[in-house]
């Protein structure tokens, strides 16, 4: 446990003291604040013409924050995920083997699953950091009116899952290679298959076969969370490729020490 | 392994693939299919044969080994967290964490679905590029969730023109059809501007249960004392939106001319005296109470004097019409769209046609209702209505009186009739003092309409059919002017600002 906790502070370090995690960041920050913005004023649009409807007589329609802006923004992220992940996940491994320092960690008297899990949740806190800072926009969000409070926290616990699935499997990526553009490309491509996935039959159906596509998916996965439904089915998924990620990683690590 | 020998492998597992690529492109194993996959077989075993020490070789190499059991392991975890997916997902424990509960469905709907005794396909005849679809496909998910036997896909009308027309004669974009192995029932959409609507979760509901049903319940309307018009759907007196409501939930509905006949006939599984002028003969009302005592079911829907109390026939079953009209000037009834000779109904009796009801009632110019013994009633007004039985004087204004009845009024009423053989089933009987309240112009105000049909799916022993209420959408705005939308964007490019000062604090710091 302190072998893993030291290996997490190094790796944190290590995205923390490089101007890297803030580029991702700031990056991540300025197109979430964009859905955000685009978000809001069509919602406000929307409302103000409802209710000039509902002045001239017509029928009074509710305007719902929580369905109709939240919902959308937090599907948005995830995608916007997709296009950060690989980038924090990219240096893990690959950097370590491109500098040469993945012998002397091998080397060391810490076990495979040690440095993997201390690299894995170190990219994982940076996810966390970067999805937290949308807090922001819900915080202003309760300010400005009363959205409800659960559905928004099971939208940040599904793109919390969402993220360590990923991150997951970003890292096996980063272990293959020591080129970090390569396991970047090779992450975003897989994550992308691993999001469309779904769509590859028509995926409106439940023939099992479109519906084992759809289980692949990993946006199928997120849709019940965003809405404020939580379901055991959805956490079991994004844990098992987490973990399949994470596991593949060790067998990757461990094929370095035998293959020499 | 000669080089030769390395590219004839790799060409006969490229060919192995390609076999089942075309297999799965086609769906079939035909003559091309079947080649490539036998060439490409033949290569890869041809190419091990030729090179079987080399192979055995390379077997006994430890890196071999170790891969080999990397693989094992590695297909071993798969095979493990596959079946640990497969359990929960056919074991999940799901919730809705909406206030409202926006993404579950009913508890009626859940039953119905628990209790799926056979498989429902579903075909739903939406476009995909129809907005409307999204919504329908949640509320699909939400009932293949409750039960795997409900199966839906969705069918393009354009891309399968064919299935469409040929086999399902759609006729109409928006068309979902409902079959079971014995069964077909179909939801139609009714046309509105911009597309079809898409259906609630009580029209999937209605059109599962009809899919369900084996037999077609009749529902009997009385003609020959000038009740209510049936096929009249265009004036505002008439019950042709009533009977569409009724049709609409599988009932077969006619009118029947009780005086040439002895009795109810058989088939009838509800009887409506809707808004009857004269009294009924005696025959007729004894028919009826036979009818009620065989276990048949039965809604009387009164008015007001002149239009006849059937004192006689209901009394014997505690329900007594007063002879009166009823009044509630009161101003919550007026603020909520009634008027002092409309009274508005929110307050309902335990029962099961008014459970969960979540609607209010009109009823235009009714009688109040005593009820007694095992009657009990179902609709009541509120507690500023009376009762005014001068009813010679109505036009100079009405205020209450000593002789009139004091509210709150009961304005309809439910009773058990027992039957008159041992252990037979009890009949069923409802009374309501209007009978305005389901004529063509009140039908679809407030939950008029769910109110009749919820009495007639009572009476025909349809208890399930009671309505689905469909769920409104929360109201949660945003109290924003111009101003603060300038606020937030301000107070994003701020706190933006700040990450990125402190990435170029640390990218400074580094370089020093």
């Amino acid at each position: 446990m302190k072998n893993t906790w030291t290996i997490f502070r190094r790796e944190l370090n290590a995205y923390f003291v490089s101007p890297m995690a803030y580029v991702i960041l700031v990056f991540f920050f300025a197109l979430a604040a964009v859905f955000f913005y685009l978000f809001l004023a069509s919602f406000l649009q929307n409302q103000q013409l409802i209710q000039m409807q509902a002045q001239q007589g017509g029928r009074f329609q509710p305007v719902n924050v929580n369905l109709m802006l939240i919902r959308g923004l937090l599907l948005n992220l995830s995608v916007i995920s997709l296009f950060m992940i690989p980038m924090i996940t990219m240096r893990s491994f690959s950097e370590d083997k491109h500098n040469g320092t993945m012998e002397l960690l091998l080397t060391s008297p810490l076990t495979n699953w040690q440095i993997i899990l201390g690299k894995y949740f170190a990219a994982l806190t940076l996810y966390a950091t970067m999805i937290g800072t949308t807090l922001l926009f819900m915080v202003m969000l309760f300010f400005y009116g009363d959205p409800e409070l659960l559905p928004i926290l099971s939208g940040y616990l599904g793109l919390l899952l969402f993220g360590a699935a990923l991150v997951g499997i970003g890292m096996f990526i980063s272990s293959l290679t020591e080129n970090q553009l390569v396991s970047a490309l090779v992450t975003f491509v897989v994550m992308l298959v691993l999001w469309l996935v779904g769509a590859l039959g028509s995926f409106n159906s439940t023939n099992w076969s479109q519906q084992l596509l759809q289980y692949l998916s990993t946006i199928e996965h997120l849709d019940d969370f965003v809405k404020g439904v939580f379901d055991t089915r959805h956490v079991v998924y994004y844990l098992s490729a987490a973990f399949l990620g994470l596991f593949l990683t060790y067998q990757s690590v461990e094929s370095t020490r035998w293959r020499g | 392994m000669q080089k030769i020998w390395k590219i004839l492998l790799w060409v006969g597992v490229i060919g192995m693939l390609a076999g089942l690529v075309l297999y799965s492109i086609t769906g079939l194993w035909r003559w091309y299919s079947v080649t490539t996959e036998i060439v490409g077989l033949v290569l890869v075993i041809g190419t091990i044969i030729a090179n079987f020490r080399t192979v055995v070789q390379a077997l006994g190499r430890r890196s071999t080994k170790y891969g080999i059991s990397m693989v094992i392991g590695g297909l071993f975890v798969l095979g493990i967290l596959a079946a640990v997916n497969f359990f929960f997902y056919r074991n999940n424990y799901r919730s809705d964490w909406t206030q409202q509960k926006t993404f579950s469905l009913s508890d009626q709907t859940t039953k119905i679905l628990k209790n799926l005794g056979k498989d429902v396909q579903v075909y739903a005849f939406w476009n995909d590029n129809d907005n409307a679809r999204s919504q329908i496909q949640e509320l699909f998910v939400e009932y293949n969730n409750i039960s795997p036997r409900f199966q839906y896909e969705f069918l393009d009308v354009d891309k399968n023109a064919d299935l469409a027309q040929q086999v399902y004669e759609i006729e109409q974009y928006g068309t979902i059809v409902f079959k079971t192995e014995t069964k077909e029932e179909r939801w139609e959409p009714a046309p509105q501007f911009g597309g079809a609507r898409p259906p609630q979760e009580e029209d999937i509901t209605n059109t599962l249960i009809k899919v369900l049903r084996d037999e077609q319940k009749t529902v009997y309307f009385i003609t020959g004392h000038g009740e209510v018009d049936l096929e009249d759907a265009q004036s505002r007196d008439g019950y042709g939106v009533a009977k569409t409501a009724l049709e609409k939930q599988f009932y077969k509905v006619s009118s029947l001319d009780l005086m040439s006949m002895d009795a109810v006939p058989q088939d009838a599984s509800a009887v409506v005296i809707a808004g009857a002028d004269k009294p009924y003969l005696a025959h007729e009302t004894a028919a009826l109470t036979r009818y009620l005592k065989a276990g048949g079911g039965v809604v009387v829907l009164l008015d007001p004097a002149p239009k006849p109390d059937f004192r006689a026939f209901l009394t014997p079953f505690d329900i007594t019409p007063d002879n009166d009209i009823v009044v509630d000037p009161s101003l919550e009834n007026r603020l909520f769209g009634g008027n002092p000779g409309t009274p508005m109904v929110r307050q309902y009796g335990e029962h099961a046609i008014t459970k969960d009801f979540p609607y209010a009632t009109i009823f235009h110019m009714t009688r109040s209702l005593q009820v007694s013994g095992s009657a009990t009633a179902l609709a009541i007004s509120g507690g500023s209505a009376w009762g005014e039985t001068d009813l010679a004087n109505l036009q100079q204004g009405v205020s209450f009186g000593e002789n009139d009845i004091p509210g709150p009024l009961n304005l309809a009423a439910v009773t058990n009739v027992p039957s008159d053989s041992t252990g037979g089933k009890a009949g069923r009987l409802v009374v309501v003092g209007d009978s305005d309240f389901a004529t063509n112009i009140q039908f679809n105000t407030q939950g008029n309409g769910n109110f009749f049909t919820n009495i007639v799916s009572w009476l025909a022993q349809d208890d399930d059919l009671i309505s689905v209420s469909s769920k409104q959408m929360e109201n949660r705005p945003l109290n924003m002017t111009a101003g603060d939308l300038r606020i937030v964007l301000y107070v994003i490019i701020l706190f933006g600002l700040l990450i990125m000062g402190q990435g170029v604090r640390v990218y400074l710091k580094r370089r020093r």
